[in-house]
């Protein structure tokens, strides 16, 4: 096994520094190419009329999960060496539930602004500038609520902890998943969607 | 054009169906970096990978190395009672506690010491075959106290290498006896006497989030 | 010559690229993808030029630019000016290079405008306290099947539907 590189020391900090640049060149382009550039189509999700945001995001989740697991049986990666997001359960939810919100309002999520933002948009920088207000007024009143923000704490836990199954398992269920979402978004576009 | 459209779709289904249950079949995701063999072991033990000296400890002590952590393996009484400066206690029977593991990230020097040699020793291939990079401190806390602590002095006809490594002992001593004694210039032949094993690159630790 | 706008990916060949990126992140790196960790980070650097002392004061800040940290040299700040190098090419090779505010024929420009600003922010919060926004969080938490990161996606999506009514005018 010797993937991920960097972990292996296979490279060091200032290289690393410079393929953040490059993959950052390319998911940037690749959020652009998809449309998520514009604040309409990616709200539009939300009154089902371009499930774009749903069919872009569900294919690179599947595509990566599927890669990283194959990756792993192939013995070149060791997914323990893979940074997993802590489980924090009650302020990821609640910070979700307040996320939605600011979603359908703003339009953008943090990512899609820049990318708005770098093409022209104007509603883009006013929502950078807003997700930068939003984030130093967090950081202000963070020492009110630090309590609630470690609550749920679950560490490493994964949906294959959780649901006690093996992770292959647990991820031909969200391909299925995924499937099912993407048959249900085609339908939902062809009977909402704005043109056919 | 539509036909071929829909072909590939009904392509990439079916494909995505056949690779999706060929994962829920195998050991996906739970394959971990393959465990050290005994060869490889005897070639860490004989490349002098694993090990630091007590010299080396205390140059890094006192150079407030930033990625260094000493762990005492030994009991919580005995940690209170004298520790290296900066050392963490994890006895041995809790290393494998999750919250003795949290703390050996792989962003860290990690040394381990114990009394003697025997519980780093243990403690070193226990944690290698978890995947985690450590160094033993030669001679244990045993050595550390005789060596760094109070120095003997060589005798008379000591090869210049000993007076040296004299030298620098007794400047170590100096500052973990907080006698004060400027060590900055009695480090320095130390050094080209004994190099220090080369340091893992030093690198940021990660914020905690991954957005 | 054609001075029509390209025409966007389809969403799937979108996510089949996008999933190869966040791939090769993982094999490279073994992290994810991610955009408000580093917009974080820029924030607390302008403060940090205007008071040092408050970054120092308050925990939170203190994580990222306490005492001689510098809040921009960390890899997240890297990949997000990559995107927006990699937005900037995509739009420019598109041709949709253009000032303009994308709103529904209901809103004026400066309703969504401000708008745009007070979901900015909100969204700004949530993804402070849920520690990673889309990018960070549904997208790498989510192909890691990280337990949070799908919990934080269905609130986040179901959130949204639950209040989509309400903004409606905005956007249809």
């Amino acid at each position: 096994m010797s993937a991920p590189f960097y972990k292996f020391d296979l490279f060091g900090y200032e290289t690393g520094l410079v393929i953040a640049f490059l993959i950052g060149v390319a998911f940037g382009f690749t959020l652009e190419r998809a449309g998520f550039s514009s604040s309409r189509k990616l709200a539009l999700q939300f009154y089902l009329r371009d499930m774009t945001v749903l069919k872009v995001m569900f294919t690179a989740i599947i595509v990566a999960m599927t890669g990283l697991l194959y990756l792993n049986l192939a013995d070149v990666l060791d997914m323990s060496k893979i940074y997993l997001n802590p489980t924090v359960l009650y302020p990821q939810m609640l910070g979700g539930a307040i996320m939605g919100v600011g979603f359908v309002i703003g339009g953008y999520c943090p990512g899609t602004s820049l990318v708005a933002s770098a093409i022209g948009k104007i509603d883009g920088f006013f929502y950078v500038g807003g997700a930068l207000l939003g984030m130093l007024i967090y950081g202000e009143v963070f020492p009110f609520f630090q309590d609630l923000t470690t609550s749920g704490a679950m560490g490493n836990a994964t949906l294959s902890d959780w649901l006690n199954l093996r992770p292959g398992v647990v991820a031909f269920l969200v391909i299925l998943m995924a499937l099912g979402l993407f048959y249900v978004a085609e339908m939902l576009e062809k009977r909402f969607g704005e043109k056919a | 054009m539509q036909l071929t459209q829909i072909f590939d779709r009904r392509l990439a289904v079916g494909l995505l169906l056949v690779l999706g249950a060929l994962l829920a079949l195998s050991p996906a995701g739970l394959r971990q970096a393959e465990q050290l063999s005994a060869q490889d072991i005897s070639h860490m033990v004989t490349g002098k990978s694993d090990h630091v000296t007590a010299e080396e400890v205390s140059a890094w002590i006192i150079d407030k190395q930033p990625d260094l952590l000493i762990v005492d393996l030994r009991s919580s009484e005995e940690y209170q009672q004298y520790h290296l400066p900066g050392a963490v206690n994890i006895p041995l029977t809790r290393l494998f506690e999750p919250e003795s593991l949290d703390q050996l990230s792989d962003l860290y020097t990690i040394v381990l010491y114990s009394n003697g040699g025997t519980h780093a020793a243990q403690a070193w291939v226990l944690l290698q075959q978890m995947g985690i990079k450590s160094y033993v401190m030669l001679g244990g806390l045993n050595y550390w106290v005789d060596a760094i602590l109070n120095p003997q002095p060589p005798g008379d006809l000591a090869a210049d290498s000993e007076i040296l490594q004299y030298q620098f002992r007794k400047g170590a001593s100096g500052f973990f006896n907080g006698g004060g004694v400027s060590v900055e210039q009695e480090n320095q032949p130390a050094q080209s006497d004994a190099p220090r094993p080369k340091l893992p690159p030093r690198r940021k630790k990660k914020g905690e989030e991954g957005c | 010559m054609n001075s029509q706008p390209e025409k966007y990916w389809s969403p799937y060949l979108a996510g089949f690229v996008l999933g190869l990126v966040l791939l090769a992140t993982f094999v490279i790196m073994g992290r994810g993808l991610g955009a408000s960790g580093a917009m974080m980070r820029s924030v607390v650097y302008a403060v940090d030029q205007v008071t040092p002392a408050h970054i120092d004061n308050n925990p939170y800040f203190a994580k990222y630019g306490g005492g001689d940290k510098n809040p921009l040299d960390n890899w997240l700040v890297y990949e997000v000016l990559g995107v927006i190098v990699g937005g900037l090419l995509s739009g420019l090779l598109a041709k949709r290079l253009k000032f303009k505010t994308d709103k529904g024929p209901r809103i004026s420009v400066k309703g969504r405008l401000a708008l745009a600003l007070t979901g900015g922010a909100i969204m700004g919060f949530g993804a402070r306290l849920a520690l990673g926004c889309t990018s960070g969080q549904a997208l790498t938490g989510g192909a890691t099947l990280a337990l949070g990161s799908w919990a934080f996606m269905m609130v986040m999506f179901a959130s949204g539907y639950a209040i989509a009514y309400f903004v409606r005018k905005q956007w249809i």
